[in-house]
C-alpha cells in the first residue's frame, strides 16, 4: 500500500506552508511506521505517504479517501491513541501516536465487506422499518451481522478514566465565532471601543481560508497587491496584538443556547461564553457534485486541494481534471499546474464563462458537465457531458477536483431565530434576519469576496460594540452605504450555470449522504412513499444523520428533493442543526465531577482510628471502627463515642418563635421550659410525617432545634417559608456547619464526662431530656440529656473548630472506663433495640404520626397547626396499618423491606431488622395492618423468599421502662 | 503548623518566598477560615454597619467596605462589612477579634428584638484566591461573571462553586484577591476542587505569612 514516506513527495516549501521541512516526526499507521512533518495533520501525513483509502462507508463498506480536508465529511475517521472517530484531516500529528483504520476487515485497503457493495437491492432505503419484522426471529439474527457491518469505530474500556476534562466560564461583551478575515475584523472593530471580545476560531492559527489562499488580491487598498495567506497573516497580528481580545484557537463553537450561551469545545476544555452580542462569521464550505463514483477517494473538495498543497506542500498525484464554475476553480488549476500536477482539462458549466481564457495551456470544457467518475478503488477516469450537444467523453484522472457551489456554514444561526432563505441570485441559503444581538459578516453571508468580507466584519464589529455601549467610534453608515454598493457589484458580476436538468446517466452510484451512503435513488423512492420535505425524508432516509450532520449532504439533498418534487427550495426547507455542530465527547460535556463531599471536623479522626467511611447523603460518615458487635457492648457496657455533627441545628429566635413552632410541629413549645427538650415531629397539610428531632429552648424566645441529617435543608426552608407567610418576628438560621457534635453514651459516660466539666452531671441535678450550656475541657458546650441509643449520655455541641480537641478530651478521660468510638451501624442497632425511628427509612411519603404509633407526640388539643385536620380526619376514620416492632421466632434475620405475608398476600413491610446479639433472631420495625398489629400477634415475614414466623411487640425491645436512660 | 489566636494555622507550606512568587506570578489559594464572621440580620443592621463604616455609610447590596473598630482595650482593628441582602450584612474581622466584635455589636443591637447577631465563624470555612491568575481558576468552578466590570474590587456576590453555596468578596490588594467562604463541611471538597482546577495554573498553597505579607490588613 503506502510507499515509505520520503520527502520527495512534498512540494517545494513555500512561505503559505505549515510544515517545517527540518522537523520529522513519525507515527504508527495500521501498525506500520509513517514520517511526517512537523505542522502535518495525520491526513497530510498519510496522503503525502501515498495513502488514498482512509476508510470505509457506513452501509456498503465503499472506499473512502481524503476529500474535505476541513472536518467536515466522515471520510477520514479513524482511532487515533485508542479514540475512535478522529477526524485526521484536521488532527495534527505527533510523534509516536499509534493510527488505525476503523470498520472494515482486515484493512480499510482490503475489506472483505465491500461486498455489501452489490446487495444493495437487498437494502433500500428505510429496509428496517420494512424488513427483519416477522418473523420476530429475523431481526434477532440479522442483528449480530448488523451491528458488525454499520457502526462507527469502538471505545476502548479503559479510555478516559484520568478525567482530564476542564470546564472554563468565560464572560464577554461580543463573543466572535471565525477566525478568518471577517471574523478577525470584526473582533479588531469591536475591541476598539473597549469590549471584552472572545474570538473562537476553530484553526490552529488564525486565517481561515485565507491561509491555504495564495492568490493575489486586488483589494481592499491596504492589502492590494498581497497573497491571502499574507493578510491573514497582518489582520492576525493585529488581533494578537489586542489586549481585549481573547483568542480561543482550535476551538469549535458547538452550540449557540437561548441567552447567548455559546458552547465552545476545545479538546478536553468545554467553554461556556456568556456574551451579550455575537458575530457569526464561520465562512462557508464547498458543496460536493452528484455523479455516480462521487465518493471514490481521489474526488476532493477544492479546498482540501488547495490546503494539501499551501499549507502541507502535498499535491494529489496522477492527472487532476477540475470542476470550475467561478474564477477561483480556474486559479486552482493553476495552482495544480504550477505545482507540476497535470490537469487535463476544466469542466465549467457555464455556456460562455467569464475569464474563460486557457489558463497556463489547460483545456476548458465549457458547458459541460461531470456525469461519473469511474474506477474500484479510486479514481481512473471522468465522464463529461456536452450539454450543447449531448455527447459524452470519457477523460482519463486519478483526481477530480470539485470547485465553484459554496453553502453558508450556517449552523449556529439555525440554533437561533434566525430565517434562512434561498438567495436565487447568489444560489445559496442564507442568514435573512437575525436575532438583535446576533450579528453575521463574511462567507456566510453568501458572498465570497474578501473586500466585502473584510467590511462586512468592520460593520458588525460596529454594530456589536453600539449594542454593548462601547461604540467602536467608525462611521457605521458609511460602512453600511459601501458594502450596499460594492455587494451590487458583486452581484451583477455573477454568472452561474443554468442547473443542471438531468439526473446523472452513467451507471454506478451516487451518493448524496456519504455517511449513511445514501443516494439519489434513496430519496426519490422515500419522496415516492410521501416523505416530500426535509425534515421527514431526513428521518426515513437518515439522510444528515450521520457524523457530518448534513455539512456534505443537506444541500445537494435539498437541490434534488426540490428538483423531483418541483417545488422550491424554501418550500422543501431544510433540517435542524441542533447541537453539537461538532462531535463531543461525552466526557467533555460532563467535565470535572463536582461531587460535593460533606466532612465532619472529625473526619481525620475517624480515618486515623480505621473508620470505614460511607457514604451517608452528601456526607461522609464511619460506618463502623471493627467488629460492631463490640461497639454495640462498649455502649451497653462501658461508655461510647460517636459524631454526631452531621445532625441538622436550627437556631430559632425571635418574639414568635414560640407561636411558630406550636404551629409547625405537633407537639408543644409555648409551654416548654426553658431549659427542657422535647421530641416532636412535623406533618405537612395531609398529615404525613416530614421531619423529626429534638427542640430545646434554650431562652424564653430562643430554640435550639435537631433534625435529621438529610433533611435540614427543607427545615430551614420550611420555617423560613412559613415564619414569612405567617409574618412572625422570627429568625431561622441553619446552625449546622458551625456546630461540631458528640454523642457520649453507656453506664460510664456521666464518670467520664465528669472529669471535664464543672457542670452537675448527677441524675437528680442534670436529669433525662434537660438541657445545659457549660464547658467541656474548656470548650463551651451546649449539653442535651437525651437517649437516642437507649443509655444514659449527653449529646454535646459546641463550636465546629474544637471537635477535634473534644473528641481527644473525651477520649482521654474515657480511656479509663475502656471508652470506644461506633460508628453509625452500632447506633442504628442500638436505637432499634430502643424502637425509636429513623425517618426516611422507617416512615415514607405518607406515613402519619398516629399509624407510626407515636400519638403521644401529636397534641390535637393545641390551636391549629400543620396537619391537624388531616390528623383528626385520621383518626375518626380510624387507623388502617401500624408500625410496630417485631421479633423473629427463629434465629433469621430479614432483610430491610422484605413483605409481611397473610394468607400468602404481601399485607406489609420490614422497615428495619437486625439481629439479636444473644439470641442471633431477627427483630425490627414493620408496617402491618391494624388487625395484626396487636401485641404478640402471630405474623409471617418473608425471609430470603421463605414464610417465617414472628411476633407483634409493642414495648421497645430494650430497657423498655427507659430505667437506664434515667439512671 | 503553629497556634495564632487559639487557631492551628500553617506559616508556610513551602516557604515564605516561595509562596509569594506563587501568587504574584499566577494564584495561590490560602485557609482563611478563623477569620471571624458575623452575620447580622434585620432591620438594625444599618445601624451597625455606621457604627463600622462611620456615620455617613451607605449600604449596598453586594458591596463590601473596609471599616475599622476600636477594641476595649484600646487598639483599632479592621472589619470588613458585606451586605449580602437587604437586612443582612456578613461582617468579618481578624480572628483575635471575633468576641470583641461580637459583644460590642450584641451591645448595640436595637432592643426591639427584630435584628440579630450570630457569630457565625465556625459555620464557614474561608479561602483566599490571589494573584493575576484567580478569575481564571474560579471561573472554572462558578459560572458567575469575574471579570473586574462585573466583579469590581470590594464587589460581593453568593454563587455556586463547584456545585455548593458560597460567598465571594472581592479584595484586591496589589494583586487581585477573592475571599471565598462555604459551609465549613465543604471547606475540603472545596479546597480540593480548587486545587485540582488550579493544576494548569501552577496553583500554589499559601500559608499564613505569606499571605498576611501580600495582603495584610484584610479583615478575613
Amino acid at each position: 500500500m503506502a510507499d515509505p514516506a520520503s520527502r520527495d513527495n512534498r512540494l517545494p516549501p513555500h512561505p503559505s506552508q505549515r510544515t517545517d521541512p527540518s522537523s520529522p516526526v513519525s507515527f504508527t499507521f495500521n501498525g506500520k511506521q509513517v514520517s511526517a512533518l512537523e505542522g502535518d495533520t495525520i491526513g497530510s501525513a498519510l496522503h503525502s505517504s501515498g495513502v488514498r483509502i482512509f476508510s470505509r462507508s457506513f452501509k456498503y463498506h465503499r472506499p473512502r479517501g481524503l476529500m474535505c480536508m476541513t472536518g467536515d465529511c466522515p471520510n477520514c475517521l479513524m482511532n487515533v491513541d485508542g479514540v475512535p472517530n478522529v477526524r485526521t484531516c484536521t488532527a495534527p500529528v505527533q510523534q509516536g501516536m499509534d493510527v488505525q483504520t476503523q470498520n472494515a476487515w482486515p484493512s480499510a485497503e482490503h475489506d472483505a465487506l465491500s461486498m455489501m457493495d452489490k446487495l444493495d437491492r437487498l437494502m433500500p432505503v428505510g429496509f428496517y422499518y420494512k424488513s427483519l419484522i416477522r418473523p420476530r426471529i429475523s431481526w434477532d439474527m440479522a442483528r449480530p451481522f448488523i451491528r458488525r457491518v454499520a457502526g462507527l469505530g469502538k471505545v476502548g474500556p479503559d479510555k478516559d478514566q484520568d478525567n482530564e476534562h476542564q470546564h472554563h466560564n468565560l464572560w464577554a461583551d461580543v463573543a466572535v465565532i471565525g477566525g478568518g478575515p471577517a471574523g478577525m475584523a470584526a473582533a479588531l472593530e469591536a475591541s476598539k471601543g473597549g469590549c471584552r471580545v472572545v474570538l473562537v476560531d476553530e484553526g490552529p492559527v488564525l486565517g481561515g481560508h485565507l491561509l491555504s489562499d495564495v492568490s493575489v488580491h486586488a483589494g481592499p487598498e491596504e492589502y492590494a497587491g498581497l497573497p491571502g495567506y499574507e493578510v491573514a497573516a497582518r489582520l492576525a497580528g493585529e488581533v494578537h496584538g489586542t489586549s481585549n481580545i481573547k483568542l480561543l484557537s482550535g476551538a469549535s463553537a458547538f452550540g449557540l443556547y437561548p441567552g447567548n450561551l455559546l458552547g465552545v469545545s476545545k479538546g478536553k476544555r468545554l467553554y461556556k461564553i456568556r456574551s451579550k452580542e455575537i458575530i457569526v462569521a464561520t465562512g462557508c464550505r464547498e458543496v460536493p457534485q452528484m455523479f455516480p463514483g462521487n465518493d471514490l477517494p481521489g474526488v476532493y473538495m477544492g479546498e482540501a486541494v488547495r490546503r494539501l498543497m499551501h499549507l502541507y506542500g502535498v499535491a494529489p498525484s496522477g492527472r487532476a481534471l477540475v470542476v470550475a464554475s467561478d474564477k477561483r476553480g480556474y486559479q486552482l488549476a493553476s495552482e495544480l499546474a504550477q505545482a507540476g500536477v497535470q490537469v487535463v482539462g476544466i469542466v465549467d458549466g457555464r455556456e460562455s464563462p467569464v475569464g474563460s481564457d486557457a489558463v497556463d495551456g489547460i483545456p476548458v470544457f465549457a458547458n459541460h458537465e461531470v456525469t461519473g467518475a469511474s474506477g474500484t478503488k479510486g479514481v481512473k477516469g471522468a465522464m463529461i457531458l456536452d450539454k450543447s450537444a449531448g455527447e459524452t467523453m470519457r477523460l482519463g484522472c486519478e483526481a477530480i477536483v470539485i470547485t465553484g457551489a459554496y453553502e453558508p456554514n450556517t449552523g449556529l444561526l439555525t440554533q437561533t431565530s434566525t430565517a434562512l432563505t434561498y438567495d436565487p441570485e447568489l444560489q445559496e441559503i442564507v442568514p435573512a434576519d437575525t436575532p438583535s444581538t446576533i450579528h453575521v459578516a463574511g462567507d456566510v453571508t453568501g458572498i465570497h469576496d474578501l473586500e466585502l468580507s473584510l467590511l462586512q466584519g468592520r460593520a458588525a464589529g460596529c454594530e456589536a460594540s453600539l449594542g454593548v455601549d462601547k461604540p467602536a467610534g467608525t462611521d457605521l453608515d458609511a460602512l453600511r452605504g459601501a458594502i450596499v454598493e460594492k455587494e451590487q457589484a458583486y452581484r451583477a458580476n455573477l454568472q452561474s450555470a443554468a442547473p443542471s436538468s438531468d439526473p446523472p446517466r452513467a451507471a454506478g452510484k451516487t451518493f448524496v449522504c456519504l455517511c449513511e451512503d445514501v443516494t439519489p435513488k434513496d430519496l426519490y423512492q422515500g419522496i415516492d412513499e410521501g416523505f416530500d420535505e426535509m425534515q421527514t425524508l431526513k428521518r426515513y432516509s437518515t439522510l444528515s444523520m450521520g457524523p457530518c450532520q448534513g455539512k456534505m449532504c443537506l444541500r445537494p439533498a435539498i437541490e434534488l428533493c426540490s428538483r423531483y418534487t418541483g417545488q422550491t427550495m424554501d418550500e422543501t426547507g431544510s433540517t435542524t442543526s441542533r447541537p453539537p455542530l461538532r462531535p463531543l465527547t461525552l466526557g467533555t460535556l460532563a467535565g470535572p465531577l463536582h461531587m460535593p463531599v460533606k466532612r465532619t471536623a472529625l473526619h481525620e479522626k475517624h480515618i486515623l482510628l480505621g473508620g470505614a467511611m460511607a457514604d451517608v447523603g452528601p456526607w461522609k460518615r464511619p460506618h463502623s471502627y471493627g467488629p460492631v458487635s463490640e461497639e454495640i457492648a462498649a455502649v451497653r457496657e462501658r461508655v461510647g463515642i460517636i459524631d454526631v455533627s452531621t445532625l441538622g441545628k436550627i437556631d430559632v429566635q425571635g418574639v414568635d418563635a414560640p407561636a411558630l413552632l406550636d404551629r409547625v410541629y405537633t407537639h408543644r413549645f409555648s409551654n416548654l421550659p426553658v431549659g427542657r427538650i422535647r421530641y416532636s415531629l412535623l406533618c405537612s397539610d395531609n398529615g404525613s410525617i416530614i421531619d423529626d428531632g429534638t427542640i430545646t429552648r434554650l431562652a424564653d424566645s430562643h430554640y435550639f432545634i435537631t433534625t435529621t441529617t438529610a433533611n435540614v435543608d427543607l427545615m430551614e426552608e420550611w420555617l423560613k417559608w412559613w415564619n414569612a407567610g405567617w409574618k412572625t418576628r422570627v429568625h431561622v438560621n441553619n446552625v449546622t456547619s458551625g456546630y461540631g457534635a458528640i454523642n457520649l453514651a453507656g453506664p460510664k459516660a456521666r464518670e467520664t464526662l465528669s472529669k471535664l466539666t464543672d457542670v452537675d452531671l448527677s441524675p437528680d441535678a442534670f436529669r433525662y431530656m434537660r438541657s445545659v450550656e457549660g464547658d467541656v475541657a474548656g470548650v463551651p458546650c451546649l449539653f442535651l440529656r437525651i437517649g437516642f441509643v437507649g443509655e444514659i449520655g449527653w449529646e454535646m455541641h459546641f463550636p465546629a473548630e474544637y471537635s477535634e480537641h473534644m473528641w481527644d478530651a473525651l477520649m482521654d478521660a474515657g480511656s479509663e472506663f475502656g471508652i470506644a468510638p461506633f460508628g453509625v451501624e452500632a447506633q442504628r442497632v442500638l436505637r432499634l433495640a430502643k424502637k425509636h425511628i429513623i425517618l426516611g427509612q422507617d416512615t415514607d411519603m405518607v406515613s402519619n404520626p398516629l399509624e407510626g404509633d407515636l400519638p403521644w407526640v401529636v397534641r390535637l388539643d393545641k390551636d391549629d397547626f400543620i396537619g391537624k385536620h388531616a390528623l383528626e380526619a385520621i383518626q375518626e376514620r380510624g387507623l388502617r396499618e401500624m408500625l410496630v416492632g417485631f421479633v423473629m421466632d427463629e434465629p433469621v434475620v430479614p432483610e430491610d423491606g422484605v413483605p409481611v405475608m397473610h394468607s400468602g398476600q404481601p399485607v406489609g413491610r420490614v422497615t428495619s431488622s437486625r439481629a439479636d446479639p444473644t439470641t442471633g433472631r431477627g427483630f425490627g420495625l414493620a408496617w402491618v395492618p391494624v388487625d395484626l398489629s396487636q401485641e404478640g400477634t402471630q405474623i409471617t415475614i418473608r425471609v430470603k423468599d421463605n414464610p417465617r414466623p414472628a411476633r407483634v411487640v409493642h414495648e421497645a425491645f430494650y430497657d423498655p421502662e427507659g430505667a437506664r436512660l434515667r439512671e | 503548623m503553629e497556634e495564632r489566636s487559639g487557631w492551628l494555622r500553617p506559616s508556610f507550606y513551602t516557604s515564605v518566598e516561595e509562596e509569594m512568587e506563587g501568587v504574584k506570578g499566577s494564584v495561590g489559594i490560602s485557609d482563611i477560615s478563623p477569620a471571624g464572621k458575623l452575620l447580622v440580620q434585620g432591620p438594625g443592621g444599618e445601624r451597625i454597619a455606621r457604627s463600622l463604616l462611620g456615620k455617613d455609610a451607605e449600604l449596598q447590596v453586594g458591596r463590601a467596605q473596609a471599616g475599622s473598630r476600636e477594641s476595649a482595650d484600646g487598639e483599632t482593628f479592621p472589619v470588613a462589612v458585606c451586605c449580602l441582602a437587604p437586612e443582612e450584612l456578613f461582617v468579618t474581622c481578624p480572628p483575635e477579634r471575633r468576641d470583641d466584635l461580637a459583644g460590642a455589636l450584641n451591645a448595640e443591637l436595637p432592643e426591639d428584638g427584630q435584628t440579630i447577631v450570630m457569630d457565625v465563624t465556625s459555620s464557614y470555612a474561608g479561602i483566599n484566591v490571589a494573584g493575576p491568575r484567580s478569575s481564571d481558576l474560579l471561573g472554572k468552578v462558578t459560572d458567575l461573571d469575574l471579570h473586574h466590570d462585573a466583579m469590581s474590587n470590594l464587589a460581593c456576590v453568593q454563587g455556586q462553586f463547584a456545585e455548593v453555596h458560597g460567598i465571594l468578596v472581592r479584595w484586591d490588594r496589589g494583586e487581585p484577591g477573592n475571599n471565598l467562604y462555604v459551609a465549613r463541611e465543604y471547606g475540603v471538597y472545596v479546597w480540593e476542587a480548587l486545587w485540582e482546577a488550579g493544576e494548569e495554573y501552577g496553583l500554589v498553597a499559601v500559608g499564613v505569612e505569606a499571605h498576611r505579607r501580600l495582603i495584610g490588613g484584610v479583615p478575613a
